[in-house]
């Protein structure tokens, strides 16, 4: 190995993700139904003309009365996706699978043999003192807490998730969680949870290792009242044409979802490690600390000083990894847990210049 | 000096002046006639003045072929100038197929792209900087009086096509893709890592034929002769699911200059495979047998009439006969397997409980498959039946009568040859594989024999 | 030219849904990931195979595609892809989207395999197939995720192949009934190089290009009457336009790579992804391919694709046998 001197970060660095989840699908049936939901139908997306109101400012070119009048008497119409329960059914499905895989801390790809070698043996160290326990009942608590619903969880009645442990095809153990009895703002759990999210915790944990491949179901069942509107990802659609619509929802195969990434994002939304913390509550595990619909990164690589003048520590990823592994400055615990779940996360991190 | 003609010495130095002039009278109209900065400016435009700034400039940009901005913005590394006549003549389609009809690209900083709008002034046909890769002595005495500044001046415009690193590069963001170029893919050492780079020259000829094709005047006069079924001397193309690819978003000219003027819309021919999903099939109501149906698909119908015509042929009766017969009878099973799949995918389950559904009960069985999964009381004796398995003995019976039919035509055919189609249908490996399995998944009793079990 | 390599068996790992796999298969194509990608597969989960010791190699790999959507917009001529994200800088400004088309697909993949593995008794395959599969599941398929199968068509099986003709085409026709519906990717060089010869015929200067472009498009003509009988009829006559009739579903395919630049020793360029491979630049080349539905292949061998390198000519090549039938027992068109 070479000296330590003489270390550098790779300058190709790459992760895959270590937990892959499916795209999460949505059926509608009722509440009383949820234990044979096999049957339920699929949620579909239909297309909406809506009114839009005259928003943005005329210029003042356009403050001509009778251009003001005929802007007014041509409203803007507009059409749109929206996907809803049938008038029939009262509770919404979102089902998926995650995969939970080992491996965590090899890289796909490294071009330093030396760095290689020292990133391992520093994830080892990590994994070898505290296991994934920290992380995985985090994960496991997403999956409890149906975070992964996004807006769907806001003003539900009940929700219930039901998580699946497949093996074969088959479901070798299964648990149930009240999601709303769990909190989305911390990862204490409650006593009644506790057996249950404890056990998931532990598979999570045991995959993450690579003891074993976990496959996990994820069904959620949201009690949301009858026809309610129901929220589907949305698309992003660059150079919308004229005339196009401006908001197209995601379907696979007819059938409304969350795209995976979105799921995944909301699993990975465990990092309370930040500076700040103490207010936002959780956010997701990002390397910059970034937040995407804030428009804003709680992880900045240069953080500027505090009330006192003091510079404050850097805690983005690259900081922290290139401290840990080239310095040999050992993160404290809560930062060491951010920079392992930036590795089960996966990405591009090569210092290329 | 020798060889030197003072005529294309002139017209050179002629084209770079009036390059220059038109630039800085550009500029100086964008100033006050009383601007301080007028003089200074005239002063840069000088040529020798500018051409020493411009042979210093013209390392900010490189003329390329191909290009890694596009793979990932934020990728640097080595560019590459590759000009097509000079690569390999392969029978795949790549960037040496455009020959000597190729546009090339620049990448690097924009403020110096003026420095390659001179280069690509043409003289005599072809562009300065053809003529100074050629080492043309004439232009190299329009460039100065002075014979070393001329050629390092020369050597720096030539330097525009080499890549701007000494060492060549790749990226963290760049594509980079183990290959196994030896026999065994365990052996780390049989790899060969290729970095593909996009090639801006080839996309740009696409580019323009898309577009033309697109929106140029021949093809809207087609398109316009179709519309109102006229005779026209020529077609138009139409390329069917095409997509377009954004690079640089709002800033294209940051990928490169040939991407800038292609608006960083990159076209994407489409590789996809039918959908079989998107031709809708109809529900076969108010008919009591869909044969008739599948016996006018374009396949079916050519097959049974080469299986007609060669028993109208009187065949001796040998292995080879039989191994034809039972060739194109396989065929026509195969076909009938493909038909059911498509409807039994597509329809939805049940669909047969539909009041206009006249099928005859076996084709129900057979074509609603899933049907027999419901827990619907009223389809208990749907799937009783569905579970007995005497149906596809039923559609056996059915494509055997369709097939006599389709050839019986002008060939009669006997009950014992009826019953070795029926058998061959039935007792398909496949077909019994197939419903063997759907038995199991829903549970019911195993006792039908399968091909399997006999042999 | 090398040709297939000889397999004793085929190892199917049939109805694979796979998520978010890469939708743009080449700066030229889209719509299904290339060829070099499943090659890449067959590599890569040759390498995780190793670890078992298993006595089976993996040496040609076939693509049937039974469903696929892209992620792209519809209804307009001209498609552009759904992205998911809007990715933010460190400091929480937007920064340039990087336009990735993913797709979901439904393919069964068939390895050509040979080795000891023929002597081995049913359950000793079973548990070779198993174990593929289940490494496959935790491997990217063209850059996306593995759902778990949903029945009983998703198990994994091998076939042993030679024996009597007969057994063969019976295995074979059993296969492909499986594998209905769906579309198997095959090689139509064939095609590429005779509408060259063609377009040539009438411009000398056509390029292979030209010709590339010329099958992947609906060529509109106007269908003239064969011949004007009568000139001076007064009133126009009615045209009907038709697109030239097309072989099959042909498409334009990326078929691998050939090289911009000499083979560089390894640790030559810097950046690379390892310091011990030789290295090149690169860029894609394309042919012709065309979707065939397996029921009218009549040879386990027509699916079939491998690879072959050119180190001198630098030629890193995608190659499938397929040759389209003449015979009239066998496929029609796709």
């Amino acid at each position: 190995m070479a000296k330590k001197e003489d270390l550098k970060t790779a300058s190709v660095l790459a992760f895959e993700r270590k937990l892959d989840p499916s795209d999460a699908l949505f059926h509608a049936g009722n509440w009383d139904m949820r234990s044979n939901s096999t049957g339920w139908s699929a949620v579909a997306i239909r297309e909406k003309s809506v009114r839009g109101t005259i928003s943005n400012r005329l210029k003042t070119k356009d403050q001509d009365p009778a251009k003001l009048d005929a802007a007014i008497e041509n409203p803007n119409l507009q059409t749109v996706d929206v996907a809803a329960l049938p008038s029939d059914a009262d509770t919404l499905k979102v089902s998926f699978t995650l995969r939970v895989l080992g491996g965590t801390g090899k890289p796909s790809a490294c071009n330093d043999a030396d760095y290689r070698n020292k990133l391992v043996a520093t994830v080892h160290g990590y994994t070898e003192t505290n296991g994934f326990g920290e992380l995985a009942r985090r994960y496991a608590f997403n999956l409890a807490n149906g975070r992964f619903l996004w807006r769907n969880r806001i003003g539900a009645e009940q929700v219930e998730v039901h998580v699946a442990h497949l093996v074969g095809g088959a479901a070798k153990e299964s648990w149930i969680f009240d999601a709303l009895s769990l909190s989305l703002r911390s990862f204490e759990h409650r006593a009644k949870a506790g057996a249950a999210l404890d056990a998931l915790a532990t598979l999570i944990a045991g995959g993450l290792a690579g003891e074993q491949h976990v496959l996990l179901e994820i069904t959620a069942f949201v009690r949301m009242g009858a026809g309610q509107e129901v929220f589907p990802s949305q698309e992003l659609i660059l150079d919308r044409g004229r005339g196009d619509k401006s908001k197209t929802l995601y379907a696979v195969g007819g059938i409304a979802g969350i795209h995976s990434q979105k799921v995944g994002n909301a699993l990975r939304t465990i990092d309370t490690w930040y500076d700040g913390a103490d207010e936002l509550g959780p956010i997701a595990v990002e390397p910059y600390g970034s937040v995407t619909t804030q428009g804003k990164a709680y992880r900045q690589p240069n953080p500027g000083k505090d009330e006192n003048g003091k510079p404050k520590p850097k805690q983005d990823f690259y900081n922290l990894l290139h401290n840990w592994i080239i310095k040999d400055q050992i993160p404290e615990l809560e930062q060491q847990h951010f920079v392992i779940a930036t590795l089960v996360r996966g990405g591009v991190f090569g210092e290329a210049g | 000096m020798t060889g030197i003609s003072n005529e294309r010495r002139a017209a050179f130095r002629n084209a770079i002046e009036t390059f220059l002039t038109d630039r800085l009278n550009g500029k100086l109209d964008k100033l006050q006639p009383d601007d301080p900065k007028r003089d200074e400016l005239i002063a840069q435009f000088a040529r020798e003045a500018w051409l020493a700034e411009a042979a210093k400039r013209v390392a900010w940009i490189q003329v390329v072929t191909h290009t890694l901005k596009p793979i990932h913005p934020d990728a640097r590394g080595t560019n590459l100038f590759c000009v097509p006549s000079e690569l390999k003549p392969r029978d795949e389609v790549g960037s040496h197929a455009l020959g000597d009809a190729f546009s090339s690209d620049v990448v690097g900083n924009a403020a110096a792209l003026d420095v390659y709008k001179l280069l690509k002034l043409e003289v005599s046909g072809r562009s300065l900087l053809d003529w100074l890769q050629e080492c043309d002595l004439d232009l190299l005495a329009a460039l100065s009086d002075d014979a070393e500044q001329a050629q390092n001046w020369a050597d720096a415009f030539r330097g525009i096509t080499t890549p701007r690193s000494a060492k060549p590069g790749s990226h963290t963001l760049a594509k980079q893709i183990y290959w196994l170029a030896d026999e065994d893919p365990a052996d780390d050492t049989a790899y060969h890592l290729l970095a593909p780079l996009y090639s801006s020259t080839l996309a740009h000829t696409v580019f323009q034929t898309i577009n033309e094709d697109r929106f140029g005047e021949a093809g809207k006069l087609a398109r316009q002769a179709r519309r109102e079924h006229r005779d026209h001397e020529t077609g138009y193309h139409e390329y069917p699911s095409l997509a377009v690819q954004k690079f640089g978003g709002t800033k294209p000219q940051n990928i490169s200059q040939l991407n800038s003027e292609r608006g960083g819309n990159n076209y994407l021919l489409a590789s996809s495979p039918p959908n079989w999903k998107t031709q809708p099939v109809k529900a076969p109501l108010f008919v009591d047998s869909v044969f008739p149906f599948f016996g006018r698909i374009a396949e079916v119908r050519q097959t049974a009439k080469i299986l007609r015509d060669f028993l109208l042929s009187d065949p001796p009766p040998n292995k080879d006969t039989r191994d034809r017969r039972t060739a194109l009878i396989d065929r026509l099973i195969d076909e009938l397997v493909d038909f059911a799949h498509s409807r039994q995918a597509t329809l939805s389950a049940g669909w047969t409980r539909n009041l206009n559904c006249r099928l005859a009960d076996d084709e129900k069985l057979w074509l609603d498959p899933r049907r027999a999964e419901s827990e619907d009381a009223a389809d208990a004796e749907f799937c009783s039946h569905w579970q007995w398995m005497d149906w596809p003995m039923g559609i056996g019976r059915r494509f055997g009568n369709w097939l006599n039919h389709a050839l019986g035509q002008t060939l009669p055919l006997g009950d014992i040859e009826g019953r070795q189609w029926r058998d061959e249908l039935l007792l398909h490996t496949e077909w019994a594989g197939v419903l063997h399995h759907q038995r199991v998944a829903a549970e019911a009793p195993t006792y039908i024999a399968t091909r399997g079990a006999k042999q | 030219m090398s040709t297939l390599p000889h397999s004793d068996g085929l190892l199917v790992l049939p109805h694979l849904r796979v998520q978010n796999a890469n939708a743009i298969s080449s700066p030229l194509t889209h719509g299904f990931p290339a060829m070099t990608a499943f090659l890449g597969l067959m590599w890569a989960l040759a390498r995780r195979l190793e670890r078992h010791d298993f006595p089976l190699a993996l040496d040609s790999i076939g693509v049937i595609c039974h469903d696929f959507e892209e992620q792209v917009t519809s209804g307009s001529y001209v498609k552009t892809f759904c992205l998911t994200r809007n990715p933010i800088d460190k400091d929480g400004s937007t920064v340039a989207i990087v336009e990735e088309g993913r797709m979901h697909m439904e393919i069964t993949l068939a390895f050509g395999v040979s080795g000891g593995f023929v002597r081995l008794d049913r359950e000793a395959q079973a548990a070779i197939v198993k174990a593929t599969l289940e490494e496959l599941s935790c491997m990217r398929v063209a850059g996306g995720s593995v759902l778990p199968g949903r029945d009983w068509r998703s198990r994994p099986e091998i076939i042993l192949l030679g024996g009597e003709t007969e057994d063969m085409r019976r295995s074979f026709r059993y296969l492909r009934r499986r594998w209905l519906p769906g579309f198997a990717l095959v090689s139509r060089d064939d095609l590429l190089r005779d509408r060259l010869t063609r377009l040539r015929e009438a411009s000398p200067t056509a390029t292979a290009l030209d010709a590339l472009l010329d099958l992947a498009r609906f060529n509109w003509q106007p269908v003239r009457p064969e011949s004007i009988a009568n000139e001076s009829d007064a009133t126009p006559k009615r045209v009907e336009w038709k697109p030239e009739p097309r072989d099959g579903w042909i498409v334009p395919i990326p078929v691998g790579y050939g090289a911009l630049s000499e083979l560089f020793p390894p640790g030559h360029v810097q950046n690379a992804r390892d310091g011990k491979t030789w290295f090149r630049f690169v860029e894609s080349l394309y042919s012709i391919g065309q979707w065939v539905s397996p029921h009218r292949l009549t040879d386990v061998n027509q699916l079939l694709w491998y690879a072959t390198t050119d180190t001198e000519s630098g030629l890193y090549r995608c190659r499938n046998d397929y040759v389209a039938d003449t015979d009239d027992t066998a496929p029609l068109s796709a």
